[in-house]
């Protein structure tokens, strides 16, 4: 171009010629930008995506250790001592490792009046293997169901590990209502236990800050009444200080002197700013009272209890996902430290994932409802294996009786009895599964997993036991299904890692669920970005 | 008694020069009794001439003789000297006489007979009215002056007859005395051999002396003294020369007691006199130096023979020669007086910038006012922080200790180079020395003005309308590359947008200023410095102009050198860690933002949503189509002005500014694919807005050029192009206001103030920052004291290179304290010298919430944290939940085993890079002499805007500005 310049200028023809390259290189070089301007804009070019440097590092396995927090007790009747409590029956506890036996102990409950034979709290261990590059695989449930003069119903809980930090989302103590707190401490130091309670008005400031001593070995009994009565909508922030202690709840209901459910209230995810339900069923859900204006206030309706621990109120998005994909949805503001009951409006009956998200770190529990009218079949799977049992009411089931025992692999043998009453169901949240997880099924009625898959990326996971068909569940991103499973058997649930899942049991008039929590969560391998 | 006159004449070739010698000699009106011609041709091409001229004697010199050993060859044939009136007259190929030059010598020497040199006054053979050498002398330090230098001959030097000295060229020497004194000195070939000889002659009793009315042509072909033409090595190689002969004079001429400590001096005054060469913009004179003093060093006892030489003819002192030096107030007076002339010889006249009456100031003042304003969250901050951005060294000693090479921060027992950047931050920050943190805020502040300023100063060079000018400064500092750079917390881009047309205002001079090469590169090198990705695209434009522009002078060929200084040892470390890719990685602490679609960038934005002008992130791409068509509208002006400028009056500059854009666009787009630095684990994507700045600066050149097009009315597209440019600016300008900028007002820190505190006390201290990442992995940095800060950070670390064995030790503490496990933490958090550990919120992927795995390896971490009895929590803090580690002892702190040496390649890099960037620095500061180059500028129209036709122009150089050599 240049050299056409210098041409030119020796040339020393008109201006006209210098015009017409002028243009000619003009346009030219315009199209040739335009083109490649265009091409860079539209066309799709080269990446590249690096790996970050990372290591893979297992912590050395240590022993597990699962506590399972002992029979349903109820309130000595003619006791001037209110704080003594009697088991009310046993419970049944199916426990699995895949690795070694299972040894258990009893813990100490000193508040509970009746002997060790009327059932205890125990502690499940398993030791960490020589050189084992994995900590073993242990889990254990248990479940009871009872049908006396001050309880009846179903409940389900998993043995799990203790911990120092424990969010209770459930019970209530109104008019009714009892609910108890049990706090067992299976680790060698005593631990200091203190409460913070939040209901519906906000936080409950009445808690002794001295805090409730839990002896090592030993397992607490405490009425939540004692320290804030009359709140219907409950939420428990129990810390321990010390030992590491496995809290719950007892929760039951009689109404009109009929006792109208019970259920064990286990610790859900922490605070977080998502809380997932996994395998939630909803039969019956009665319209919402008219009186209420958008939050339960009775507890004959499904809820979802909502609390905010901060200090900030939050924006709260309540989501259900049932198997076909549904979704639906409703947002609201949910003060900070005040719970709050969401309804589920117009909610077809049916097994859904329910999923809390918010701008604000929550914990949520949700209720449903079994009334003894209602018909259990929209939301136990529907394809039963070909082995499992008919579920037949067994009449000769005596209310109040202890349930018989039975062998982990034979037939339930405990049948439901459509009591009166009806049963509730508390859900507390799963947490996601970092691992392979052991699955002692309970012998109990329709045994359903329900798994989520709250990723980006479709997860395949693989069901097995001993003496059964291998069952293959692939879940697409944001998708939910559930697995019908056999009572009392023991199953290995693999590559579920990112899934949530819940264990769900159901019948006429009775409920119970059993959120599925990672295994040793504490001491999986971790992946750590050292820069 | 009867004179005898001995003419030796020298030919290297034969020729015109030849040819006018014989015929002037052939003319005299004294003719010499004898000539000798001494044929000093390689392939005999004078031998011809010469015979027709018909001497008493043509010898054979072979090629390779100098002037003194021709004369002693032709010295053979000498007649035998008779008395004192035999003469020797020294005559070569390009030394035509005057027809009465010898009679006039003739006589000098015949009136004194103390006289026993006489010289003529050299006449420029093409300018035979111009005296080119009448006597020479000794300045005080024995330098060589000539007395008269290229001056018109209005016999103004007449009344001059005693020198010190005079040339070779015409000299009539007294054979006596020649042979008295041995002749020329035999190691001094070229230059200073008949000064020499005069002195020797004086020193033995004889007078020098000029004779006005004697002239002789000298055409400077080299035959006797240095060759005389003016290209750039010629001068060069003459610098040498003379230097080389002051040198050995200075030896053979000092007492004998001082010899010694003279030899030893030599290669300490070279050393001195480079750096002063380069100060004065001759760094082709430095091997000189260093040539000249190893010549005189080791000269094989040429100044023996020459000591012994000089004392055995030598009756007369030193002292007698002290009236005959030039005085030093008279060389001063003759540097000032040669310093003017190559002032005007080279520009003519100054033509001022017009900074304030061109509209400069008020531009930048604006640009100022509206920087403000929309920093307006900023003001009375003491430091700033967000997205790329941390805190610097309290102090500049630390500033600039993380340079070079050494310890790496944000690893784990890493040894590695550090990056370029780190020292212009370490710059940066000591222009602040106070509170070196400072210095980021100050940026902030006057990003819009300095980008304006230096675009300003750039268009300066191609036009005299204001309006364009400021069109180009505010469309310039207003470009979505600096507001993004700007609300996205990136130091390092905006450093980039800032250099980018000081870069190109340098660098237009670059090819002929040494001062102005020195400054283009060290702006090359820290453009480099700050965005490595842009390296391709400037190597491309400094190929492309030397291709071009034929500029390949030593100049502009240098440009890259001091980049490549910095670069190197990085540059080594990730090509041998096979880590190629890692070289384009932006400096600075990796922060991943969300890449925009290739569309978006090609509209001139590094962010995703245009600056802006699409509010929500979350929507679909061509969600807000209105926006999205309002902002190619804008853009859409620019680019047509820019269209247009290829059909003005200057296509050649549009179609390189056009060209230029291209070649930032591309590397936007390429280099926004790059996904090299690691943020934990997320791998974060280079920077586009880097290439987008110089795609700007192509843009808005073009656009000014074209704006030129409607010449006296060139106000109303530049009004249009400026509010076009501002309204695109608007959204950005209002985000830091809107809270929607990265950037925030801050106490500096990065460390909660517990740990700061500690680290007052204990500034070792370690703190082990644990964060969650989305994959539910966790990243583990142990830093000490405060903190990282942002010139210790490197892409070394952030791109994964050089990953140590070390980094393990760290990664299972880690593990272990974030588990329930067997393992007992307490010893290697001694041994790694923890004071604290910190849970920080969990990283979030470009554009996503934080994700559900992040959330639960954070409550794993808390949890067994909380349960650990070996440290104790302190509580929730600015920068997440704190524990303490009371164990901590400074003095049990194992510090890791390196994995590469630290000695000595830190000081050797440093040193190497030290030296070099010291030189560039003495070239770049604007003093001393101009040296005039007197190549003939070429001609290119189309270029250079002004109302008068511009008949001499550099292709790619205005010059219209003050000259700032």
């Amino acid at each position: 171009m240049q050299t056409l310049w210098l041409v030119i200028k020796m040339s020393n023809k008109t201006k006209l010629m210098r015009a017409g390259i002028t243009g000619v290189t003009g346009v030219v070089g315009a199209g040739i930008a335009a083109a490649v301007i265009a091409g860079l804009a539209l066309l799709p070019m080269p990446s590249y995506i690096g790996t970050a440097p990372s290591l893979t590092v297992a912590p050395a396995p240590t022993d597990q250790r699962r506590v399972c927090q002992g029979p349903l007790v109820q309130v000595m009747a003619n006791s001037t001592d209110a704080s003594t409590f009697l088991s009310s029956g046993t419970p049944t506890t199916e426990t699995y490792s895949p690795s070694s036996k299972v040894t258990q102990n009893n813990l100490d409950a000193v508040d509970n009046m009746a002997p060790d034979s009327m059932g205890a709290p125990t502690v499940l261990e398993v030791p960490a293997e020589k050189d084992a590059a994995e900590q073993p695989l242990l889990a254990g449930n248990q479940y009871q169901q009872t049908s006396s003069d001050e309880l009846s119903g179903l409940a389900t809980a998993a043995c799990s590990e203790p911990a120092n930090d424990s969010w209770l989302v459930g019970g209530s103590t109104d008019l009714g209502r009892t609910t108890l707190l049990m706090l067992a401490n299976p680790t060698g130091v005593t631990a200091t236990v203190t409460f913070e309670i939040f209901g519906e008005s906000g936080y409950i400031d009445a808690v002794s800050q001295e805090g409730i001593i839990v002896l090592p070995g030993e397992q607490r009994i405490v009425s939540l009444a004692a320290f804030a009565p009359d709140v219907v909508e409950p939420v428990v922030h129990v810390h321990s200080v010390g030992g590491q202690i496995l809290a719950s709840m007892q929760h039951s209901v009689t109404r009109k002197l009929q006792p109208s459910g019970v259920d064990w209230v286990s610790p859900g995810a922490g605070p977080n700013t998502s809380q997932v339900f996994p395998g939630v069923f909803l039969m019956g859900a009665t319209k919402q009272d008219e009186d209420e204006h958008g939050a339960v206030q009775s507890d004959l309706e499904p809820t979802v209890r909502v609390l905010v621990p901060g200090t900030q109120d939050a924006e709260v998005n309540l989501k259900l996902i049932s198997e076909t994909g549904e979704t639906q949805a409703i947002t609201t503001r949910v003060r900070a430290q005040t719970t709050l009951q969401l309804p589920f409006t117009d909610v077809a009956d049916g097994t859904y994932t329910v999923i809390v998200t918010s701008d604000q770190p929550v914990v949520a529990g949700v209720r449903t409802l079994q009334s003894a009218t209602a018909d259990p079949s929209t939301v136990n799977a529907q394809t039963a294996p070909q082995t499992s049992a008919t579920p037949t009411p067994t009449p000769s089931a005596t209310p109040g009786a202890p349930a018989a025992p039975v062998t982990p692999t034979e037939q339930p043998a405990i049948a439901p009895v459509p009591l009166a009453g009806g049963d509730f169901t508390w859900f507390s949240s799963s947490t996601r599964l970092t691992g392979d997880v052991a699955l002692p099924i309970p012998a109990w009625l329709n045994p359903t997993l329900t798994l989520y898959n709250p990723g980006s990326k479709s997860i395949t996971a693989v069901l097995s036991a001993r003496g059964e068909a291998d069952v293959t569940v692939t879940l697409d991103s944001a998708k939910m299904t559930t697995v019908p499973l056999r009572a009392g058997v023991r199953y290995s649930l693999a590559g579920a890692q990112g899934l949530l899942g819940g264990l769900t049991f159901v019948a006429q008039g009775l409920g119970s669920s059993i959120a599925l929590n990672p295994a040793n969560v504490l001491g999986s391998s971790l992946t750590i970005y050292p820069r | 008694m009867k004179t005898r006159v001995t003419a030796i004449i020298v030919a290297r070739q034969g020729g015109e020069h030849l040819a006018r010698t014989l015929d002037a000699l052939a003319k005299q009106t004294r003719r010499p009794d004898i000539v000798i011609a001494v044929d000093n041709s390689t392939k005999v091409t004078a031998q011809a001439q010469l015979q027709v001229f018909g001497p008493s004697q043509v010898l054979r010199g072979g090629g390779k003789l100098s002037y003194g050993e021709a004369l002693d060859v032709a010295a053979k044939a000498f007649p035998a000297v008779t008395g004192p009136d035999d003469f020797l007259w020294f005559l070569a190929q390009d030394s035509a006489p005057a027809p009465d030059a010898l009679a006039q010598l003739i006589g000098a020497l015949e009136v004194s007979p103390s006289v026993a040199i006489a010289g003529p006054k050299q006449m420029d053979w093409e300018r035979p009215d111009y005296i080119r050498e009448y006597g020479v002398t000794l300045a005080q330090g024995g330098r060589t002056i000539s007395l008269v230098v290229d001056e018109l001959d209005q016999a103004q030097h007449d009344l001059v007859s005693d020198v010190m000295a005079v040339g070779a060229n015409g000299m009539l020497v007294r054979q006596q005395v020649w042979e008295q004194l041995g002749g020329f000195d035999p190691h001094l070939t070229v230059v200073d051999d008949a000064l020499d000889f005069c002195v020797r002659a004086r020193l033995a009793g004889h007078r020098v002396s000029v004779v006005p009315t004697a002239r002789v042509l000298n055409a400077g072909d080299g035959v006797i003294g240095p060759v005389g033409t003016d290209s750039y090595r010629a001068r060069k190689k003459r610098a040498r020369q003379y230097r080389s002969a002051e040198l050995y004079r200075r030896l053979v001429y000092c007492s004998g007691a001082a010899v010694f400590w003279h030899w030893l001096g030599l290669l300490p005054s070279a050393i001195l006199r480079s750096l002063g060469q380069l100060l004065a913009k001759r760094p082709g004179a430095v091997s000189g130096e260093f040539r000249s003093a190893f010549s005189a060093a080791f000269s094989g006892g040429s100044v023996g023979r020459a000591r012994r030489k000089l004392r055995s003819t030598k009756t007369a002192p030193w002292s007698a020669l002290a009236p005959l030096r030039v005085t030093r107030a008279d060389v001063r007076r003759r540097e000032a007086l040669a310093r003017e002339a190559a002032q005007i010889r080279k520009h003519g006249e100054k033509r001022p910038l017009h900074f304030f009456s061109g509209g400069g100031a008020w531009v930048v003042m604006a640009l100022l006012f509206v920087s403000i304003g929309a920093n307006s969250p900023l003001v009375g901050a003491t430091a700033i922080s967000g997205g790329g951005l941390l805190p610097l060294s309290a102090t500049v000693s630390e500033l600039w200790s993380s340079l070079g090479w050494g310890w790496r921060a944000g690893a784990f027992g890493v040894v590695g180079p550090a990056d370029a950047f780190s020292g212009v931050i370490a710059l940066l920050g000591t222009l602040t020395f106070w509170q070196p943190s400072f210095s980021l805020v100050l940026l902030w502040f006057l990003a819009l003005p300095i980008a304006g300023l230096g675009a300003w100063l750039l268009t300066a060079r191609m036009t005299q309308r204001a309006g364009i000018r400021a069109f180009v400064a505010i469309g310039y500092a207003l470009s979505p590359a600096l507001l993004g750079g700007l609300t996205e917390a990136r130091p390092a881009a905006v450093l980039t947008h800032l250099l980018l047309p000081f870069l190109f205002f340098a660098g237009i001079r670059a090819a002929r200023s040494w001062s102005a090469s020195a400054t283009t590169a060290l702006l090359f090198a820290a453009v480099v410095a700050c965005s490595p990705s842009l390296t391709p695209a400037l190597l491309v434009i400094w190929l492309g102009t030397i291709l071009l522009t034929g500029r390949s002078v030593p100049r502009f060929l240098a440009i890259p050198i001091p980049a490549a200084a910095l670069v190197a040892p990085l540059v080594v470390m990730q090509v041998l860690g096979l880590n190629l890719f890692g070289l384009a990685a932006d400096p600075g602490p990796a922060t991943g933002s969300v890449v925009p679609p290739q569309w978006q960038l090609a509209l001139g934005f590094p962010t995703d949503g245009l600056g802006g002008w699409l509010l929500s992130i979350d929507s679909l791409p061509w969600a807000n189509p209105v926006a999205s068509v309002w902002v190619a509208i804008l853009v859409g002006v620019l680019v047509a002005l820019a269209f247009v400028g290829l059909f003005s009056q200057y296509p050649i500059r549009a179609q390189l500014a056009v060209l230029v854009m291209v070649l930032g666009l591309a590397t936007a787009v390429l280099a926004s694919g790059l996904q090299v630095s690691f943020d934990g684990s997320e791998a974060v994507a280079i920077w586009p807005g880097s290439g987008l700045s110089l795609a700007w600066l192509g843009l808005m050149v073009a656009a000014g050029t074209g704006a030129s097009i409607l010449r006296r009315f060139s106000f109303y597209p530049a009004f249009v192009g400026i509010t076009a440019v501002v309204l695109l600016a608007a959204p950005s300008l209002a985000a830091a206001n809107l809270g929607t900028a990265q950037v925030y007002a801050s106490n500096g820190q990065t460390l909660p103030a517990y740990v700061v505190a500690q680290a007052a006390i204990e500034p070792e201290v370690g703190t082990l920052v644990l964060t969650p990442q989305p994959d539910g992995g966790l990243g583990t940095d142990l830093v000490r004291g405060t903190g990282l800060t942002l010139e210790s950070v490197s892409t070394y670390v952030t791109t994964g290179a050089g990953f140590a064995k070390q980094e393990s030790v760290l990664a299972e503490t880690a593990s272990n304290l974030s588990s329930v496990s067997g393992t007992d933490s307490t010893d290697a958090l001694t041994t790694l010298g923890v004071g604290f550990i910190l849970l920080t919120p969990p990283l979030q992927a470009v554009g996503e919430e934080i994700s559900p795995d992040a959330q639960t390896i954070s409550a794993r971490v808390k949890a067994t944290l909380d349960a650990n009895p070996g440290v104790e929590i302190v509580g929730k803090t600015d920068a997440g939940l704190l524990w303490r580690f009371p164990g901590y002892d400074a003095a049990a702190t194992t510090i890791p085993e390196p994995s590469l040496p630290v000695e000595p390649w830190r000081l050797l890099i440093l040193s190497g890079q030290a030296l070099v960037i010291l030189l560039t620095l003495l070239l770049a500061i604007p003093t001393g002499t101009v040296m005039s180059d007197l190549r003939p500028k070429r001609y290119l129209p189309g270029l250079i805007e002004s109302d008068d036709d511009p008949v001499s122009a550099d292709p790619l150089a205005g010059d219209q500005d003050v000259e700032q050599n």
